[in-house]
Parts: C-alpha cells; structure tokens; sequence
C-alpha cells in the first residue's frame, strides 16, 4: 500500500511540475489576452479619433475584465442541429494547436520548455492543427457562415504557410539548425564564428558588439525582405486584417466562430490573441535576435552584458513580440480588407517569388561564407 | 513501467481506436477526423522511437496537407455542392473473404520475420541503454544523406511533384468556352 502510494507520486512528480509551468503560461497567455483587448479597442479608438472604453474602471481598464467575467457567466448553448463532438472539441483544438507553439519558444538563455531540434518545423506542424480546429468548427456548428468562414481560413492558411515557411527557411539555410534556442545563440555575443556587420567580410566585425548588429536582419540584410514577406504571411496565417476574410463581418456575421457563446468563444478569442503573440515571437527569435539585448557593448559600457539573462530575456523576448502585436493592431485598424482573388494574388504571385528569391540568395550566402 | 511506456502505449492506444473510428463511422467528417489523429498517433511513435525529424514531417504532410485537403474536399461535396457521397456497405462476403485473407497473410509474414535475428535489431539490442549517448538530432543525417547518396531518387520525387502541381493547375484552369458559358446561360 505505502510503496503504491510512492510509486504514484513518484510518477506523477515530474507530471504536476510540467502541468505547474504548462498552467503558468496558459495564465500568462489569458492575462496577456485581457491586456491585449482592451489596447486593441484603445488603440483602434485613437486611430479613429475616438476615446474607446472609458466607463468600467479608471479609463476602462476594467472593461476586458467585465466581459470576460460576462463571457463566463454566461449559458452554454450547443445549436440543436450541430454535430455535438466535433462542436465542443473544436474551440480546444484551435487554443490547444496555438498553446503548444510555446513549449518549444526560447524565452531566455536556459528557458525554453522544450529545446527541440526541430523546434522550426514543430511549430508549423502544429499550426496544422489549428487549420483542423476551424474546419471542425465550421463544419460542427452546421451554419453556412461558419462553413464559409472556416473553408476560407483554411484555404488562407494554407496559401500563406508557404511564403511563410519559405521566409522561415531562408533564415535556416543559414543559420544550418532548425533548433529555435540555437538560431537565437547565433545572434548574439558568443556566437561561435565572426559576424560581420550587414555580413560583408571587408566590414569590421561585431559579433563583440552584440545587440542590434547581430541579429539577422543586420547581419544578413536580405533577411529584411524575408522578414517583411513572413510577417505579412503570419498577418494571414492568424486570420487578422487585412487578412480577415474568413470572418469579415459584412459578409459572414463572425465566421466560423458565428455559433459559439459563452467560454468556448473565449477560447477562440484566447487562440486568436495568442496566436498573433505566437506569430511575433517566432518572427522576433528568426530575424530579430530573440532573447537578445538590442543594446550592443560599447567599449566600457557593456550595455549587452547587462541586460542579458533570465528575466531580461523574457522581458526582450515580450517587448518584440507585443510590438508585432502591436503592428497587427495598427495594420487592422489602417487598412481595408482584402478581397478574395486580391488575397491570392497577393499569397502566390507576389510573396511566393520573392520568398523564392530570398531562399535562393540565402542558400548562395551559405554556401560562399 | 516508465513515462516511455505509458507514452508508447498511449499513442499506440489512440492510432488504434481512431484508426476503428475511421473504418466503422458512417459519417465521413468523423472519419476524415479519426484518420487525423491515427496519423498524429503515428507521428508520436515515430517521436518515441527517436525520429524527431520524421515525426514532425509526419504531422507536417499528413494531418497539414493530406487529412485538411480531404476534408476540405468532403466539406465542399456533401455541404456545399449539397451530395451526400456513398457510405454503404456493399460486397459484403468477397469483402470479409479479402479482409480475413489480408489479414492471416500479414500475421503470417509477421510472425515468420524472427526479428531477433535481424542484424540491426541484434545490434540494437547489444547497445546498453543506461551507459549509451543519447541519440542526437537525426536532422543533419537526414539531410547528408539526402544530397549525398539518395540525391538522385530525391531530385525525381521532387520532378514528380512538380508534375503533379503543374497537372493539378492544367485541370483546374478555366478553358476559355467554360469561362463564357455561364455568362451567356444568365444573359
């Protein structure tokens, strides 16, 4: 009895811990989205000349708060006619597909949850499941909006993975790992090797520096285009304008989300906003050096070296990624939405060739290096 | 029994019982849905069995491309185009007379392999699992050995492919006639 009783905590040890730290950044990710709705209703209001939430609590701080507790509170309805399974699982399979993507994200030098060798490829396959989550969605709430809505999305998604995926590629073809924490070692101080600045061999080199100069971006200038090409695809591949046209709201009520109430949708709204959060930290650790300062060593003062460790590469880390959320905001609340042939035009005749020049150009810089 | 087990027998456990769901569900969007997850439960193995790199290509093609594609396909006949596709069963005897024959034929070759006896296998079993390295990233490998020896069979899967796309895009390019045809049935 007793060594049963040892056995099971044993076991289960090592499980609660990983559940312990699984439950912090699903908090950290429900918290994030609070923040994240209501800078998204300011920040659109101040665009358009207006004040947004300004009632509920000192500025409407508290507005987010209200709804979700409203969102809560409220009755679970299942439409009659839905296909009942494939409904209630729907909205955990999108969150779930989203929430996985952060096991694998390097947060700080010896913080990352999972240090996968192929931390790259992890987090687009997974975004497969997200594509499965809507159909399930759309296809469960048995609406013709939500179908629409989510055949839409997913005919996006799909499109956009590509100049995505080629985007991400011409950053490993030269970093040569699909190790998400080594690809952001490479960019820093202490990168094995020297990098040159804009890597240029007869310009000095700065890998002593660090900060801003050797991040990808700096030190392999082309990766700028890619870095552009993979944000405007990641803008789609989250279903946010001007890519919104799985739920454009004129045509198609709310998408493949137009059934759902209560927690569920809250879900869909965690999955959305953690999804654009996903999106941005992928693109921060690819291009933008990751958990690295953007302060670089200046003789003396070694601004890199002080702002590097744990809980300054969290905070580096974030301070990318909300600015990317930050310019999905502004991006949606600026622009119109894109129609359907404008958005394949766009995916397969403007971003695919340059995605595909991108690689080619990275693929010659790896191999004359 | 240690977390490897309880992992292998899990996945083993869902590739199973979805792998059921797809041959007995009348319904072909549970179906198209039981094949996803037997196939993220192949992915798993795959994972357990130290083929990181396959395991996410796995996921990747299959449950990314192939399952959402069918999907995406049945969705567009039976809700959109409003045809339900044919879900009956038909051919009942010859049917159960391939399926048990199959079957022996597999148990059979399986039980006659010895797998003991293979030679990687005996090798594998040689190695003792406390003192051995861990096994390492099987990306480099892979990709060695794909522009090395294999680099010819690699270039012609990828010239089939290409082949395939530009089919695909032959066949589902409007000819001119059918471009005009509705225009002339509303006027």
């Amino acid at each position: 009895m007793g060594s049963g009783m040892e056995f099971f905590i044993a076991l289960l040890g090592p499980v609660l811990g990983v559940m312990f730290v699984a439950l912090l950044v699903a908090s950290f990710i429900a918290l994030y989205t609070l923040a994240a709705v209501y800078a998204e209703r300011k920040v659109s209001a101040f665009i358009q000349d207006r004040v947004g939430p300004l009632e509920t609590g000192p500025r409407g701080l508290l507005q987010t708060v209200a709804d979700i507790l409203k969102l809560l509170l409220k009755e679970d309805i299942v439409p009659r006619m839905a296909d009942k399974p494939l409904w209630v699982v729907a909205p955990f399979v999108v969150f779930s597909a989203v929430f996985v993507g952060y096991a694998v994200m390097p947060f700080g030098p010896e913080l990352v949850a999972a240090n996968l060798n192929v931390g790259v490829l992890f987090i687009t396959a997974f975004a497969a499941f997200e594509v499965a989550g809507l159909l399930l969605a759309g296809w469960g709430s048995n609406n013709k909006y939500a179908l629409y809505g989510a055949v839409r999305s997913v005919a996006q998604v799909i499109s956009y993975e590509i100049p995505a995926g080629l985007a991400v590629l011409s950053v490993v073809l030269l970093a040569g790992t699909l190790n998400l924490q080594e690809i952001v070692l490479q960019q820093g101080i202490g990168a094995s090797g020297p990098r040159h600045l804009f890597g240029l061999p007869f310009l000095p080199d700065v890998s002593a520096l660090g900060g801003l100069f050797t991040w990808n971006v700096l030190a392999y200038p082309h990766l700028l285009i890619a870095f552009a090409i993979y944000f405007i695809a990641s803008l789609a591949e989250v279903n946010r304008a001007p890519f919104d046209i799985p739920e454009a709201e004129s045509e198609l009520v709310a998408g493949y989300h137009t059934e759902y109430g209560g927690i569920k949708f809250a879900f869909f709204y965690l999955a959305e906003y953690g999804g654009m959060l996903l999106v941005g930290l992928i693109g921060a650790v690819l291009f933008l050096g990751g958990w690295h300062s953007p302060l670089p060593n200046l003789g003396p003062v070694r601004l890199a070296d002080w702002t590097t460790g744990p809980i300054w590469g969290i905070f580096w880390l974030l301070l990318k990624g909300f600015a990317a959320v930050f310019v999905h905001m502004w991006a949606r609340w600026t622009l119109p939405r894109l129609r359907v042939d404008q958005l394949m035009y766009l995916c397969w005749k403007v971003l695919t060739p340059f995605a595909v020049a991108m690689v080619v150009v990275s693929a010659f810089w790896a191999s004359w290096r | 029994m240690d977390y490897y087990r309880i992992a292998f027998y899990l996945f083993g456990a869902l590739t199973v019982l979805a792998a059921v769901v797809v041959v007995w569900s009348r319904n072909l969007i549970h179906a198209g849905m039981g094949l996803l997850l037997t196939l993220f439960g192949v992915a798993g193995l795959y994972a357990l069995a130290a083929a990181d790199f396959l395991a996410v290509v796995q996921i990747l093609v299959y449950v990314g491309g192939i399952v959402i594609l069918l999907l995406f396909g049945i969705m567009l006949t039976q809700r959109i185009a409003g045809r339900a596709p044919r879900t009956g069963v038909v051919n009942r005897t010859v049917g159960a007379l391939i399926a048990t024959g199959l079957f022996v034929l597999f148990v059979m070759v399986i039980f006659s392999a010895r797998f003991a006896e293979l030679p990687w296998i005996a090798q594998g079993r040689m190695i003792d699992r406390e003192s051995a390295p861990p096994v390492g990233s099987t990306v480099e490998r892979l990709g060695q050995l794909l522009v090395g020896p294999y680099l010819l069979l690699f270039e012609v899967a990828a010239l089939v492919l290409t082949v395939a796309l530009i089919g695909a895009a032959y066949l589902a390019r409007r000819s001119r006639q059918e471009g005009a045809r509705p225009r002339r049935m509303i006027s």
